[in-house]
């Protein structure tokens, strides 16, 4: 996955086996794409291409919908 | 014809027995509405990601259905007022993600309950996570020390930028709002 800051390869053009991973189901491979407070991560940050994160966003937003994924990191859990 | 599914959450205090009975009635409604189950598929008990009317834990069961797209909405107003079911999530599929081997309910539901075990060894990663997370917000600088510090351990330099990238959120909103 490139996160780092020099070198940006959106990693579902290296990998296209990850596009069917954008899913709400998979929220555990969707937790890479948030930060630990909840907030879905840029996609200039992660290197993502728009066209993939605009589906990741989408899929982060149901899986937040139905409590796989938090909306808000809650200190109390 | 399209293809739907249907994600919902079974309040967690219903046991075998009765979680059976309910998966059962919702999939009968849903018949009665003319709409065909294509399979279902029992999750398990998982930990929700925030409380829903107060529950922190529920069962979670996948419905994929066969249907036109009036119909639809029928489903999501009978789920809405089941007080059994803490939240749901509608959404149309291609005929390419329908899951083709299903057990029985009866088989999901028994080997789910004699697999918690594994089940459980999965969910203490998660709370460790969020636990590290509610060690670092009391002593501000010392747990993000720790947390770059165990990241960097785990041999995942994608962490570290990550955690670099949270803490620059947190300094620039701190500046926010000491502005403001």
């Amino acid at each position: 996955m490139a996160l780092t800051n020099n070198k940006k390869i959106c990693p579902f053009k290296e990998d296209p086996k990850l596009i069917s991973k954008i899913n709400y189901k998979d929220y555990k491979f969707l937790r890479k794409f948030i930060t630990e407070q909840g907030k879905i991560i840029p996609g200039f940050v992660t290197g993502v291409s728009s066209k993939y994160q605009r589906r990741l966003t989408n899929e982060i937003k149901k899986a937040r919908n139905i409590a796989l994924l938090p909306y808000v990191h809650d200190p109390r859990n | 014809m399209n293809y739907y599914e249907t994600l919902y959450i079974v309040h967690p205090a219903l046991e075998s027995g009765r979680l059976k009975d309910i998966i059962i009635s919702i999939q009968s409604m849903i018949e009665s509405k003319d709409i065909k189950v294509l399979c279902t598929d029992y999750w398990g008990k998982k930990k929700l990601a925030y409380l829903i009317d107060k529950q922190q834990y529920g069962s979670y069961v996948l419905v994929q259905l066969q249907s036109s797209g009036d119909n639809i909405n029928k489903i999501n107003a009978e789920l809405e007022h089941n007080p059994d079911v803490l939240s749901y999530l509608t959404s149309r599929i291609d005929e390419s993600n329908l899951i083709k081997d299903s057990r029985s309910l009866d088989d999901q539901i028994l080997g789910s309950k004699s697999s918690e075990s594994d089940k459980n060894s999965n969910e203490p990663v998660k709370v460790e996570s969020s636990e590290s997370a509610s060690k670092d917000e009391p002593n501000d600088s010392d747990g993000k020390e720790e947390s770059s510090e165990s990241a960097s351990k785990e041999a995942s330099t994608e962490k570290d930028s990550e955690t670099d990238n949270d803490n620059e959120e947190l300094t620039s909103e701190d500046k926010d709002g000491s502005d403001e």
